[in-house]
């Protein structure tokens, strides 16, 4: 453990250093600049917002905040599982010619993924306080983001090797996340699904990791339903993301030698 | 002390491994497999390296490509891992391998210091203090707020090869960089290697220059498919070096003169072969599109050869000198004489040179030569050659034909002047073609002299 933070402040500088400059080109060289990576959120929220409270028949500002407060931490997930899926073969020009250690790289692409991750939640943030008021509850957003991070770096561990033997990974992760987004309560709530399922429903980490994001800030709403203590939902997720992250690097580790040869 | 200690280091990369990276890709493979047995395809990229490098020691790495010399440089640099063996190594390394790693056309080229600056290690607080150092080296001063795209490819380089420099590490390894950038841009990396050395730093130089690598490295390695072949002192292997390209080169050709022995080529430019000793080989030498040629060497290790024939049944071996040979299809053969080739092998060379005077010393005999009584000609029996241009066929004289180790005959008007060695003859031919000179531009001078009576023989 030691070890480990001892590496972390030798690396701190190049990490954080390269992860601007990732998020920084993410956006450079066009017109509008970051602009852009609020504009692609904006657009689908706009149009699921069309078609399914017409279809789901709700209150609109109710599931809108849900909606909203679910679908950007479920966008945050996806595109830091597959940014760090293909961090290797991004960054294969810098790693086949400097002695850059891989441990960075992951970490520069969850940093930035994480920065504009931040644009969009504080956008989020104020378009909640005009709806409801915030509770005590929003003190533990640092920590489920946390855990966020934990699980994208668990997650991109383990692809990220895996994907340099496999490069359909790629496209296999890409529908996970489609069909992802309609078993975690995102277009719809908890109480939708039939008691019955609810224990099976339930067992998904992700599920749990949409719905705290969304009693975390939404919680003072009358709407929000406690199916789980928030607490105790941290709590799972900070174990499932810490066992995760020793299973992903686990298997980092193992497969280390071969990434610079496979990319 | 010791900076980089290798040990029986072996790397091999494995091939089978990168070619199965997608579900397609597997599947066919493996409908293959079923029919067929894998072979393990593997390239060995280093195998048991022992090496020990001293701190302060300026060591150079030579081969051809593909032999491991980068492959080398990153296990030392732990960029890749060997598969067997042990690195050791002593103090902070900088691995350059190439130069501007990271560089972000679309940032300015002061976020592209701290980029370049961060990959190769340098802390944030280290880069603010040699920014200015950095920025003064690569001489971009008013650039650097600039987006990188604006650059041109040598300021591009100039930055990066400053950046590089000025990252404090106890080893460096350099990786090729010289065969980029212009003459300016080599001399200064020259110059800073250099200053790197006095400053004690240990530096490991990949170059394809045996020269250069004798200039800086006090000791060099020579690395053949992965082996090393030759370690020692850096003038030592740069002379076993040159040899062995050399040798190399001199095998490829005599391979290709085995294999085809019936070579075809268009006669423009030079087209070095070797024969072995009682070689024979056959040169066609299509002369269609080039339209005459003026001249045609054959040269020897020192012996100049002039043959050409134009062969009727196939079957003549020249020993003229008739030159130029007009357009056509010609057969020359070439044999060799084992009274000649007992050290060496023979080497052929067939030139080619488009008609000027840079390749004369004398003017060709017609009409409008001053000196058109005047002929030389090679080969001991000079007469019948002479015969021969008596018929109409003119006679080549070459450029090197004071080298040429051969008899030589001077002829004036038809009679033979003189034969000896060609030392001699040219002598006598430069004197006569000053004296047709002189006393055609300037009898009434010479007349009234001593010196020009006695050298025009009026008394």
């Amino acid at each position: 453990m030691k070890k480990l933070l001892k590496k972390v402040i030798e690396i701190k500088d190049k990490v954080w250093t390269l992860a601007i400059v990732d998020f920084k080109i993410r956006y450079a060289g066009s017109y509008l600049g970051l602009l852009w990576s609020l504009i692609e959120p904006l657009i689908l929220i706009i149009s699921y917002s069309i078609i399914f409270p017409l279809i789901l028949k709700v209150n609109f500002v109710d599931w809108f905040l849900f909606f909203v407060c679910g679908l950007i931490p479920y966008r945050y997930l996806r595109k830091g599982i597959l940014e760090l899926t293909r961090c290797f073969t991004d960054y294969s020009h810098i790693l086949v010619k400097s002695d850059i250690n891989l441990e960075t790289i992951i970490l520069v692409k969850a940093i930035s993924t994480t920065l504009s991750f931040f644009i969009e939640l504080s956008i989020i943030l104020l378009l909640i306080s005009f709806f409801v008021s915030f509770s005590i509850y929003i003190l533990l957003l640092p920590i489920i983001i946390f855990i966020s991070f934990l699980i994208i770096i668990g997650f991109g561990l383990y692809f990220s090797v895996l994907y340099l033997q496999m490069r359909d990974l790629n496209y296999i992760l890409t529908i996970i996340f489609e069909i992802l987004l309609f078993l975690t309560p995102i277009v719809y709530r908890i109480e939708d699904i039939p008691s019955l399922y609810r224990g099976v429903y339930m067992l998904n980490p992700i599920t749990i990791l949409i719905y705290l994001y969304q009693g975390i800030l939404l919680y003072s709403s009358p709407k929000f339903i406690e199916h789980i203590s928030i607490v105790k939902g941290l709590i799972i997720l900070l174990l499932f993301s810490f066992v995760l992250c020793i299973i992903g690097y686990k298997k980092f580790k193992k497969e280390k030698r071969i990434v610079r040869e496979l990319i | 002390m010791i900076a980089i200690k290798l040990e029986n280091v072996c790397k091999e990369f494995n091939l089978e491994r990168k070619k199965e990276l997608t579900l397609k890709e597997r599947f066919i493979n493996f409908s293959k497999n079923l029919r067929k047995k894998r072979k393990n395809e593997k390239i060995i990229a280093l195998k048991n390296i022992n090496l020990s490098i001293k701190s302060g020691e300026c060591f150079g790495i030579l081969g051809e490509n593909g032999s491991g010399k980068t492959t080398l440089l990153k296990v030392i640099a732990g960029i890749i891992q060997p598969d067997k063996g042990d690195v050791i190594t002593n103090g902070k390394i900088l691995p350059i391998l190439s130069l501007g790693i990271g560089f972000q056309k679309e940032l300015t080229a002061k976020e592209n210091v701290y980029i370049y600056g961060s990959i190769l290690g340098m802390k944030k607080k280290e880069i603010e203090e040699k920014y200015d150092q950095i920025v003064k080296f690569a001489e971009l001063k008013n650039m650097m707020d600039v987006k990188l795209r604006d650059f041109s490819d040598g300021m591009i380089m100039r930055l990066s090869f400053s950046i590089a420099f000025h990252t404090d590490a106890d080893i460096i390894l350099i990786d090729e960089l010289l065969s980029v950038g212009d003459a300016d841009f080599q001399t200064k990396c020259l110059e800073m290697i250099r200053r790197i050395k006095e400053e004690g730093k240990t530096i490991v130089l990949v170059m394809h220059s045996p020269s250069d690598i004798k200039k800086f490295c006090d000791r060099a390695l020579i690395l053949k498919r992965g082996r090393i072949i030759s370690l020692g002192p850096s003038e030592k292997v740069c002379e076993k070096y040159d040899e062995m390209m050399e040798s190399k080169r001199l095998k490829r050709l005599n391979r290709i003169v085995e294999k085809e022995n019936n070579i075809k080529f268009n006669v423009v430019g030079a087209y070095p072969f070797i024969l072995k000793t009682g070689g024979k080989c056959r040169i066609t030498i299509k002369t269609k599109d080039v339209g005459k040629i003026n001249e045609l060497l054959f040269t020897g290790n020192s012996i100049v050869r002039v043959f050409s024939n134009k062969i009727v049944k196939n079957n003549v071996i020249f020993s003229t000198n008739s030159l130029p040979i007009e357009e056509g299809q010609y057969d020359v053969w070439v044999k060799c004489d084992d009274k000649l080739l007992n050290k060496s092998p023979f080497k052929v060379v067939v030139k080619y040179f488009k008609e000027s005077n840079e390749n004369k010393l004398f003017m060709l005999p017609g009409k409008n030569n001053p000196f058109y009584d005047l002929t030389i000609v090679s080969g001991e029996d000079g007469k019948k050659e002479f015969d021969k241009f008596k018929e109409g066929k003119t006679i080549f004289v070459y450029k090197d034909l004071d080298k040429m180790n051969k008899q030589l005959c001077l002829f004036e008007k038809g009679e033979l002047i003189t034969s000896s060695n060609s030392e001699n003859v040219v002598n006598e031919f430069k004197k006569r073609i000053w004296l047709e000179f002189a006393t055609k531009y300037f009898y009434d001078i010479l007349v009234r002299t001593d010196l020009g009576k006695k050298a025009m023989g009026i008394k």
